[in-house]
């Protein structure tokens, strides 16, 4: 049997919100180590965004980042909710910046969390 | 969000012939069915002192677990992040006869939580320090003295054979104080407004008694500061020890004979103190036996 050379996707699911079976749940295997390190937590920012279009976070290590990637952010105060960004910039190895569409507002300088988990995969943590 | 085949819980998964230890789907956690809680503990366990304070309960396990606390800190919750802390206060134990006493959290988990190393609760305590007072009441003063008339002759008269005191008789009164003692709790002296001058007192010649002859204080000391016939100790927290003794020198006045007289030798008023363990503070009136002309 010829290897598989080509990926074309994950499971077909029907999308209750889009009433339709477009919906593509894509599959992640790891352990629970690499699953960990998709994402940076606390991630600082140099003051409170306020009604900001782009964040510059200042990260552990910002090497798990691409522009382009969708990112979470998350903080432990001020702005809690779990909010969708685009990496816009990764300036350096401890930065990283994203965009925000609507801006971007929080009442805090420090505890956020940026991570790569995506809604739309199911990720299984082997030992 | 919990894994199901109709209403029973996913026991376990297997990827070809490797298990399946956690599955997600984003960041949310669906398999399995179970949120840990690895530890649940006061970060601070040393003795707290009487004054309270507060402490920090800390959770550590996995987010969306739900457990509940009893004792203090009680409440249900939903672990929010990790670590999470339960930022706990913790009252004053300084009530009277009181000891020191146990502040204890138990977090027992709720829903499909589970506790890592299967127990059913994880406990945590301290002690909190007592500030050791105790209710006692003052135990009551001794006063014991004597009145002298100090110049009789001229000031004794005889009225149809009976003898009385004339104005101008002078009398030293000597008291002796003792039993007055310090707050076992705050190691100082409940307090007597004053030490007072009572006065004489006695039968006068028309035979009735008066406790408030008129007189003419002329002198006095004692172990506390004497003014103008009392003696005073300084208010609370420096109220002095009025253990001792104390002598007042004082001239019977107005136009009254006294076929008996007797000088009261304490009236103490108690005042406020700043023991609140105290259960009874009175105050005392003594007075000398009569003596007679």
């Amino acid at each position: 049997m010829a290897n598989l050379t080509s990926r074309i996707g994950g499971q077909p699911f029907y999308s209750a919100a889009n009433s339709n079976s477009e919906g593509l749940l894509n599959f992640w295997k790891g352990t629970q180590a690499q699953y960990d390190a998709l994402k940076q937590t606390s991630a600082t920012t140099a003051s409170n965004p306020s009604a900001a279009s782009s964040v510059t976070f200042t990260v552990t290590d910002s090497s798990i980042f691409t522009v382009n990637d969708t990112v979470f952010v998350t903080g432990t105060s001020g702005n809690t909710t779990r909010t969708e960004g685009t990496v816009s910039a990764v300036p350096s190895g401890t930065t990283v910046t994203v965009d925000f569409t609507p801006a971007y507002t929080s009442a805090a300088s420090t505890g956020y969390q940026i991570d790569l988990y995506n809604p739309n995969t199911f990720y299984i943590i082997t030992a | 969000m919990p894994s199901n085949i109709e209403n029973a819980n996913i026991s376990a998964i297997k990827l070809g012939t490797v298990d399946m230890t956690k599955g997600y789907i984003g960041h949310e956690e669906v398999y399995p069915n179970t949120r840990e809680i690895q530890s649940a503990a006061f970060t601070d366990t040393s003795t707290l002192s009487d004054n309270g304070g507060t402490r920090i309960f800390r959770v550590t396990g996995e987010t969306g677990a739900t457990y509940n606390l009893t004792g203090y800190g009680s409440g249900s919750y939903t672990l929010s992040s990790s670590p999470y802390d339960h930022s706990i206060s913790i009252g004053s134990n300084t009530s009277c006869g009181g000891s020191p006493r146990t502040i204890s959290t138990t977090l027992a988990p709720t829903g499909s939580t589970v506790l890592q190393g299967g127990g059913s609760s994880f406990s945590s305590s301290f002690t909190q320090s007592h500030n050791g007072y105790v209710s006692w009441a003052p135990s009551t003063i001794t006063v014991s003295g004597s009145l002298t008339h100090t110049n009789p002759g001229s000031t004794i008269t005889t009225i149809a054979g009976v003898n009385y005191f004339t104005p101008g008789a002078n009398f030293t009164a000597t008291l002796t104080v003792s039993g007055y003692q310090q707050s076992p709790n705050l190691s100082n002296y409940v307090r007597f407004t004053q030490i007072q001058n009572g006065g004489l007192g006695g039968v006068q010649q028309n035979g009735t008694n008066s406790s408030n002859a008129a007189e003419t204080v002329n002198s006095g000391s004692g172990v506390l500061n004497y003014s103008n016939g009392s003696w005073f100790s300084p208010n609370y927290p420096n109220a002095q020890n009025i253990n001792g003794s104390y002598n007042i020198d004082v001239t019977l006045d107005g136009i009254t004979n006294y076929s008996s007289i007797r000088y009261q030798l304490f009236f103490g008023v108690p005042l406020n103190h700043n023991d609140p363990c105290v259960t009874s503070w009175t105050g005392i009136q003594t007075w000398t036996g009569y003596i007679y002309p």
